[in-house]
């Protein structure tokens, strides 16, 4: 049995204007697992990730980290907000300093580090997610790949247990995606628990272990991502597609050429099966 | 105000201590203002400008088209420094106009052209200093300063404010010229307007998201980042002090 990260518990939220964002959410973090989080716009992903670390206050419902409930105090906010990092899905919506540098060291300021600690994290960040090349440049003359990288180490420059990224490959090229999806692959072998949010079937299909469907605030579906794509109905209902490679798949098998226990995720995997 | 960004952040004296270069500036500025000696002035101008070109990648052209803008202000502003009303053509110049005469004397020839040099060599002292530093090491200076926190903080977010808001403006008007606006003087003015009021409404939702943004990364109402510093020479200091010597001292010689 894998170790529970975080769990949230019959949690609902209602905005100040009487919207309900979330209705009695129940769900399971596990350490270690490649989550994706998938829903049309609006049905509540951003609200949830805003819950998990403490910038909304849950209406009802609580949420458990490491097995104990959340900490509302000053204090216990501090350490939850380091330990659950958000990567929000527009750069410029998260990058509010006008130096690269300054900016990702702003978390660790908050965290009341010493100056030559933060720097040198800063600069080691930098290296990890190759933003040394461009670190003197301002903040508001990056492309969007730079910026995404900088929203990135944002927040890794914090060490967080749980990365939540909010549709990290919207309005990329295929470059820097592929270069963000080398960076979550090497975070998620580096112990780091990685959730992402994402409309893009494809790349839930191919990248998670687990896919939760969120839908109208409710949680519509949480299994293996097999299974959720298998599920037509299921599919429909939450506005979402099968990913192409299953479509595929699933014509092949159907046409006896492919093995009906075989599910590969990736064009290569396919032509490896066959052979 | 991209462009002036721009060439600040290309300057080939960007990573020098801004506070030395802020000295140098300022300190002439203040000489300029504080004294109102023409010929401090003119010298003091001559100096900035040479610099100006020197330290930055501005070319003389643009060095003057930067400073049309001034200029024409200064022209229009100070008319009614130039020109006063009298009853008897017995000035320097004089132009009847209607039963008086619109003149210029002596005097206020030599008041006008002594505003003029003021104005114009400070304007090339803080031209100077914005082309070769950008605003986020400016800031490191005032901080040092002692400047209240709430102002730094202030200026560090409108400043990064402003690209995003000049980026939405400039999206929402190629996309209103794409559907064929702007193309009379009353289309102009309702597009002016409703690029307006939806900049305001963006921009509210922008904080709002930036707030949420911020305190997830544990902010807790002040807002502190890591700065670079660019030490300066003992022998630059000392040349800067000598300049700002030498110019208060012609100053009090022309006294």
């Amino acid at each position: 049995m894998k170790e529970v990260l975080m769990e949230v518990k019959d949690l609902s939220y209602q905005y100040a204007d009487q919207t309900l964002a979330l209705d009695h959410i129940n769900l399971k973090i596990h350490r270690h697992e490649r989550l994706a989080i998938m829903g049309s716009n609006g049905s509540g992903k951003s609200t949830l990730f805003l819950n998990l670390n403490g910038v909304y206050r849950p209406t009802k419902g609580e949420i458990l980290f490491h097995n104990q409930p959340v900490d509302y105090s000053r204090k216990g906010l501090l350490e939850l907000r380091r330990k659950v990092g958000i990567v929000f899905q527009e750069p410029d919506n998260q990058l509010f300093c006008s130096s690269v540098a300054g900016e990702i060291s702003f978390g660790l300021y908050n965290l009341g580090l010493d100056d030559s600690i933060i720097k040198e994290k800063v600069y080691d960040v930098c290296d990890r997610l190759s933003i040394t090349p461009f670190i003197h440049k301002p903040t508001h003359f990056l492309s969007g790949g730079q910026k995404k990288r900088v929203s990135i180490a944002d927040i890794l420059v914090m060490e967080p247990d749980l990365l939540i990224l909010d549709e990290p490959f919207s309005a990329l090229d295929p470059k820097h995606a592929q270069m963000i999806h080398e960076i979550l692959n090497r975070l998620a072998d580096s112990g780091i628990t990685v959730v992402i949010a994402t409309h893009n079937a494809d790349y839930a299909y191919r990248w998670a272990e687990r896919i939760v469907i969120l839908n109208d605030s409710h949680i519509l579906a949480d299994d293996t991502p097999d299974n959720i794509f298998y599920n037509q109905e299921l599919l429909q209902t939450s506005n979402l597609e099968q990913p192409l490679i299953f479509q595929v798949t699933a014509t092949l098998k159907k046409k006896n050429i492919l093995n009906a226990n075989a599910f590969p995720k990736t064009p290569q995997e396919l032509e490896k099966l066959l052979g | 105000m991209i462009l002036l960004d721009k060439l600040a952040y290309s300057s080939p004296i960007r990573k020098h201590s801004p506070a030395l270069k802020s000295l140098f500036s300022v300190g002439s500025l203040l000489i300029c203002a504080g004294f109102r000696q023409t010929f401090v002035c003119l010298l003091i101008l001559c100096v900035m400008v040479i610099a100006t070109l020197h330290f930055t990648n501005v070319s003389f052209r643009r060095y003057l088209h930067f400073m049309l803008g001034p200029f024409v202000f200064l022209c229009l502003s100070s008319v009614a420094i130039l020109f006063f009303f009298s009853s008897s053509p017995q000035e320097l110049v004089c132009i009847p106009l209607f039963s008086k005469y619109l003149c210029i004397s002596q005097e206020s020839f030599t008041h006008w052209y002594e505003l003029m040099a003021v104005a114009f060599s400070s304007v090339s002292c803080l031209y100077f200093l914005i082309l070769t530093t950008p605003i986020t090491d400016l800031l490191t200076v005032l901080r040092r300063l002692h400047c209240p926190w709430l102002l730094l903080e202030l200026m560090l977010l409108i400043y990064r404010a402003i690209f995003i808001l000049l980026d939405i403006a400039d999206a929402i008007q190629i996309s209103q010229n794409c559907r064929l606006g702007n193309r009379t003087f009353r289309s102009k003015l309702s597009c002016m307007g409703q690029m307006l009021s939806v900049l305001l409404v963006r921009s509210l939702k922008k904080s709002s998201f930036l707030y949420d943004a911020m305190e997830s990364r544990l902010y807790d109402g002040k807002i502190q980042v890591l700065e670079e510093s660019y030490p300066a020479k003992p022998s630059e200091w000392i040349i800067c002090i000598l300049w700002l010597i030498l110019c208060s001292g012609l100053c009090l010689i022309f006294f």
